[in-house]
């Protein structure tokens, strides 16, 4: 009676589960191209962010870095989106740069941290980050560290300043290290 | 309560059984969302369905569940209707899935969708078992969007996208952080009690 009873139990909680993954399958199945459609909306109003005047976006790569190619209603090419993955001082940072064809930084945004709020978290608001409007690569330093540099780091978050700086400098490295990085070339 | 259809079911979650005022449960989001009532009214319809959803399946299959494996099969039925209301979140209300957050997830453990299911819907059929959650969901929507009306409202002086008392509103802030979401539900019970009293004098 007792084993009986365990038994019935197992094929229950088996059928209950075999339907719920079914249906799940399906309604994901359903829902996943709507899904990828607003994450890619999402993605262009980014991109619009950094590049206001974008109407086209090409993904590509430049190195190992994940880039998009931005560009306006004519065609031209206005400019660059570059990912790029730091390690701050609570783990990884998602920095996502503008390049402009001149090799400067239209824009810098932080999608991901885990720095610490109040101190670190600071990176990712605004007064922080439009500090590298414009810049060129050789001023993407902080300022106590190098005579060119222009970024003022967050005072008791100085690694994360770091990390972010740097990390825009090397995006603007790689852009400049790459054939045909945003010039026509690769049009 | 043996009857086909029992109004009482249906009513129960309004005013008598309220399960956020009365039984007390379900607070965790109605404490978190209240501060916006957009969200708190998108709160309360993804919370109603899954209940209506988990509701109805649960009694239909009530006799053939052995009573061992019952919770189990029960939070796999209401992860079933959260993780499908996510999905569909995700596809067409993306800024709303994003404000929630981890709180739609949580419904799954959320006490009044289990708690309905074990007390209410394992033991009467399916009809009561709907009207049960269809009450009970309006009676925490009900709440959760009255918390943010007046936590919104004099936090932010917002009501959604309606601005109330113009740009020389100065909030008062406390409402709209997590102090002010403890104070409000603590005069809501209060009121709701008092009324209750005042009625079993008459």
């Amino acid at each position: 009676m007792k084993k009986k009873e365990l038994i019935s139990g197992v094929i229950i909680l088996l059928v209950v589960a075999a339907l719920a993954g079914f249906l799940l399958a399906q309604v994901y199945a359903l829902t996943l191209p709507r899904i990828e459609e607003q994450k890619r909306l999402e993605a262009e109003g980014l991109y619009r962010a950094l590049f206001p005047e974008g109407v086209k976006f090409e993904p590509g790569r430049t190195g190992d870095l994940k880039t998009t190619a931005v560009f306006d209603h004519s065609g031209q090419k206005i400019g660059l989106v570059v990912e790029k993955r730091v390690t701050g001082y609570g783990g990884e940072m998602l920095l996502v740069v503008g390049v402009s064809p001149e090799g400067s930084i239209s824009g810098v945004k932080i999608l991901q941290h885990n720095e610490t709020p109040g101190l670190g978290a600071k990176v990712a608001r605004e007064d922080f980050l439009k500090q590298f409007q414009d810049l060129k690569y050789n001023e993407v330093y902080l300022k106590n560290t190098t005579p060119e540099g222009k970024i003022d780091a967050i005072s008791g978050a100085t690694i994360s300043s770091r990390a972010v700086t740097d990390g825009v400098r090397k995006v603007l490295e790689s852009v400049r290290n790459q054939p045909g990085k945003t010039g026509e070339e690769d049009l | 309560m043996k009857k086909l259809v029992n109004w009482q079911s249906f009513t129960a979650g309004f005013w008598k059984e309220n399960p956020v005022l009365t039984l007390m449960l379900g607070l965790c989001p109605l404490l978190a969302i209240s501060g916006s009532v957009t969200d708190s009214i998108g709160m309360g319809a993804a919370f109603t369905f899954v209940l209506v959803g988990s509701n109805v399946i649960i009694a239909a299959i009530r006799r053939l569940v052995p009573n061992q494996v019952r919770i189990p099969v029960f939070i796999t039925i209401i992860a079933t209707f959260v993780t499908i209301t996510d999905y569909f979140l995700a596809a067409f209300l993306p800024g709303l899935k994003k404000n929630l957050g981890v709180f739609l997830p949580l419904i799954v453990v959320n006490c009044i969708v289990l708690g309905r299911a074990e007390a209410f819907a394992s033991r009467n059929n399916v009809i009561n078992s709907l009207l049960d959650g269809v009450g009970m969901g309006a009676g925490f929507t009900i709440v959760i969007v009255l918390m943010a009306v007046i936590r919104e409202g004099l936090g932010n002086g917002t009501l959604g996208p309606l601005r109330l008392f113009g740009s020389h509103y100065n909030p008062f802030l406390i409402m709209i952080l997590p102090p002010g979401a403890f104070l409000v539900l603590g005069f809501l019970i209060a009121l709701k009690n008092s009324l209750s009293e005042r009625g079993k004098k008459c």
